[in-house]
């Protein structure tokens, strides 16, 4: 009761503010000087934005600036500011990313996609983030939606969708390279050109290379399930290089067509070290070990646009990956169609309709610990996918309803609907609901994993474990109900709330036998326990998410935001089976983050973070309090200095476990300085 | 303040009063504001050659999106810069007779552009763009965003030619490209 409480008194106080603010904008800008004109951030009042603040669904962007100003040298990095998702660093090359809950190393229930194309691989349900690079430059915005996205944005978009958008060939002309370098960071190099032949023609070509070395000899922590985690008193080596090389054309051969070709190339290595489960509590095998990816995509898409009320879109993309850990590898392919049309009927009604096919094929291979059973394996799904958008009272209320249907190889046929309504009472203010349906499908992990879990000591004995997926796994389902108000007072300030309830049935569990299986091997006696995966578990979460952007002085803006999440789950009571969760997610309650952007002069622009964290439920990882610092200079239009500094106070925290046998180590004080020249 | 059960459906009504009675702004794009400031100050920087019009308002063209002509109605509109009134018209080509000060060109259709830039050639025109090849296309004034920020190129050579002189005082917020003919 007492968040809905509070929400109205935020709603009401807002109300109020905004009324007497009417007209402020305007006004105020055509009083500033030329200096303070040019220096006002555009980004503060975004056309997206406010396009995407129109939206039914909780949508927050990180622009251009906003990435470029965060000092990220990767993606989630940049996605840390994002209020509402749960970023957690693991071991400075891997992050757990997740929306409302679920959060872990591979979450799950959170789609990614660059330019539309999936980044959520089936073959164990999560983005490899590792894996996952772009030039920030490169980068128009981030578009992050929090809550069920499927009948928008595909599948197993449960918790949230994470959408980035690369920017347009002919966006910038003419090149952009850059050097940086830090302690962690110990190199990055980065250089792109773009370039417009013609009014129909642009591309745009990059490359990237980085080296870092995250390891600091801090202690290492391994979770090995059951509640026993191994530390590593001191971990040496995590460094990783990787390099990568990447195009993008974009045509718009006459006014109704426009078409996008883009592709890239790389390779990535790093050192690892693992911890394999022997005899729990007692003993692991601790190993070095080096973990390799290769591989590259290519993505098509074509618009058509036959009159203002009709649009087409035709997708295509490819892409393969071959993945090395040092105890499972595999080579990947992934390859994607989809078309989509959104038509205007009439004054009031626009209808959308999709179909798309997708088929994923794998041949992976086993040095221990885990295996593949097939080792070769296909996964194909169709679907279709149809939306409607009625204007009851037009820019006042809307409604939308649409059904994704999926068809796949695994549980076959699948629904998620949703019904969304936007209430607009003027240009600056919007409240919306929705309620949806979204599953999270088997991943071929789900299915056809074999782990070898070492032993456990029960009553003195040892029992040998091992686990197994399970073919007879259905998905994961979810159904929530979700409330939004948002404000924007012109150029000054605006507020974003949300509030979420979502209920989860068939949430995958293991089982185990209630007594081990006894046999006698050559002799002596053996004890050991099969587990399975099944579904047997259900959760519900709720909470909410608010956030606001206050433009303080035309070169300093303020963008705070608070979220909550209450998220449990229920294991059914047994007398046959022992039920267990498999490894559960971090569950962190309470997020706060604070950002500045200050522009101190026309050159000189410092930025300044702060990051609160309440502590962890489920492995009890500390709350924290981080800031940081970033500062740079403009000596010319063409050139920047920056320097950032993360984690400024130096707090060693733990911010996750992995649930594979990585190393999870604690976070340190890290920084990059680095020059960005365009030409 | 502690909020009792009984307080909230007051607090709700209150709420939904502050949602109605907020601003009722026609929806435009956010950043026409700040361009139309823009416009606005190189209105205040700009010295155009004397003519002999008996009309002393300075008069700004603006033809493509409808949303920009609007925000430039509101912004400028009824504003006195140098003791010249300022004037909008909304224009469909730029082939219509009549004397301009500023045309701002709001589309980024190539041959709408050339269209429209060759019609204004010979007059004492300040033209403003908002299209990547605006200048490519003999315009005078691009407006652009650079880092986050507002920004513009001009081409000092186009600008010559037509008359029109901008105040140094701007001038050094934005690209130069074109040298001045010696």
């Amino acid at each position: 009761m007492r968040p809905f409480s509070l929400m109205i008194l935020l709603a009401f106080a807002l109300g109020i503010c905004s009324a007497q603010r009417v007209g402020v904008p305007t006004d105020d800008l055509d009083k500033l000087g030329v200096d303070e004109l040019f220096n006002v951030q555009v980004t503060s009042v975004g056309r997206k934005a406010q396009e995407l603040s129109k939206a039914p669904a909780a949508v927050f962007v990180l622009t251009a600036e906003d990435i470029r100003r965060s000092g990220a040298t990767c993606i989630p990095e940049a996605l840390q500011w994002v209020p509402g998702l749960t970023v957690l660093h693991l071991d400075g090359r891997s992050w757990v990313v997740s929306a409302r809950g679920s959060a872990t190393l591979y979450s799950n229930k959170i789609l990614v996609m660059i330019d539309g194309r999936s980044l959520y691989t089936p073959l164990f349900a999560g983005v490899i983030w590792d894996a996952v690079d772009v030039d920030l430059e490169d980068v128009e915005q981030i578009e992050v939606v929090r809550g069920p996205g499927a009948v928008m944005w595909g599948p197993n978009a449960v918790n949230g969708v994470i959408n980035i958008i690369t920017k347009h060939a002919q966006a910038a002309k003419g090149g952009t390279a850059s050097i940086a370098t830090g302690n962690q960071l110990r190199g990055d190099a980065q250089v792109r050109w773009d370039a417009a032949p013609s009014e129909e023609f642009a591309y745009r070509v990059w490359g990237k290379l980085e080296e870092s070395t995250p390891a600091y000899g801090s202690p290492g922590y391994f979770f090995m399930g059951r509640g026993y985690t191994y530390r590593d008193p001191s971990v040496n080596d995590l460094d990783a290089a990787s390099g990568r090389m990447g195009f993008r054309f974009d045509g718009k051969p006459d006014g109704k067509d426009q078409w996008m070709v883009e592709g890239d190339l790389y390779r990535m290595g790093r050192h690892d070290v693992n911890a394999y489960p022997l005899l729990a509590p007692v003993k692991v095998d601790l190993e070095n070990g080096h973990t390799g990816y290769a591989g590259g995509y290519l993505h098509g898409s074509w618009t058509h646009t036959s009159s203002a009320a009709t649009e087409s879109v035709l997708n295509f993309s490819w892409n393969r990956d071959n993945l090395d850990y040092p105890y499972v590898g595999g080579a990947i392919n992934n390859l994607t169609v989809d078309f989509q049309q959104r038509q205007k009927i009439g004054e009031r009604n626009e209808f959308y309709w999709g179909a798309g096919y997708q088929q994923y094929w794998d041949q992976t291979y086993s040095n221990r610990f885990a295996a593949f059973n097939p080792r070769r394996s296909a996964y194909r799904v169709g679907d279709v996918v149809l939306r409607d958008e009625w204007q009851f009272v037009p820019d006042r209320l809307m409604a939308s309803a649409g059904i994704r249907l999926d068809s796949n190889s695994y549980s076959h046929l699948e629904y998620q609907p949703s019904f969304r309504l936007l209430y607009t009472p003027s240009s600056r203010q919007s409240v919306w609901f929705a309620a949806s349906r979204a599953v999270r499908v088997p991943s071929r992990f789900d299915r056809d994993l074999r782990l070898d879990d070492g032993q456990v000591l029960a009553d003195g004995f040892p029992v040998t474990v091992s686990g197994s997926g399970s073919e007879s796994l259905a998905s994961e389902t979810e159904r929530g109900l979700e409330v939004g108000y948002r404000l924007q007072s012109g150029q000054r300030w605006s507020v974003d709330a949300s509030t979420f309830w979502s209920y989860y049935g068939r949430l995958q569990a293991i089982q185990s036998p209630l007594v081990p299986t006894i046999a006698i091997d050559g002799g002596t006696l053996t004890l050991s326990e099969q587990v399975v995966a099944d579904n047997a578990g259900t959760g519900r979460s709720y909470g909410g998410e608010v956030w606001g952007m206050w433009q303080v002085l035309s070169g300093w803006r303020l963008i705070p935001s608070y979220s909550y999440l209450n998220e449990t789950d229920w294991l059914p009571a047994s007398t046959n089976v022992n039920y267990q969760w498999n490894f559960r997610p971090l569950t962190v309650p309470h997020q706060g983050l604070l950002r500045s952007q200050h522009d101190l002069s026309r050159t000189l622009r410092l930025d300044l973070t702060a990051k609160a964290r309440s502590r962890d439920l489920n492995y009890a990882a500390p709350g924290t309090f981080l800031v940081g610092a970033r500062l740079a200079w403009h000596p010319t239009r063409w050139g920047e200095l920056s320097f950032s500094v993360d984690n400024l106070t130096d707090r060693k925290v733990l911010e996750a476990y992995s649930q594979m046998p990585n190393v999870a180590i604690p976070i340190r004080r890290t920084f990059v300085l680095k020059w960005t020249q365009r030409f | 303040m502690r909020l009792r059960p009984g307080r909230a459906p007051a607090l709700a009504s209150l709420a939904l009063f502050g949602l109605l009675v907020s601003s009722r702004a026609t929806p435009s794009e956010p950043e026409d504001e700040l361009k139309s400031a823009i416009v606005l100050s190189f209105l205040r920087y700009t010295e155009w050659p004397a003519t002999a019009s008996a009309d002393d308002s300075l008069t700004v063209a603006v033809m493509g999106r409808p949303s920009l002509a609007q925000v430039l109605h509101r912004v400028l509109d009824g504003k006195v810069v140098n003791d010249r009134p300022i004037r909008v018209i909304e224009i469909k080509s730029a082939a219509e007779p009549q004397p301009v000060q500023v045309l701002y060109v709001a589309t980024d259709q190539g041959a709408e552009i050339k269209r429209a830039l060759a019609d204004v050639r010979s007059t004492h025109t300040l033209t403003i763009g908002e299209s990547g090849r605006f200048l490519n296309y003999g315009g005078a004034v691009n407006l652009l965003e650079v880092d986050g920020h507002m920004s513009f190129e001009v081409d000092l050579q186009v600008l010559a030619a037509t008359g029109v002189e901008i105040s140094s005082k701007l001038l050094r917020y934005g690209q130069i490209k074109g040298k001045l003919p010696r």
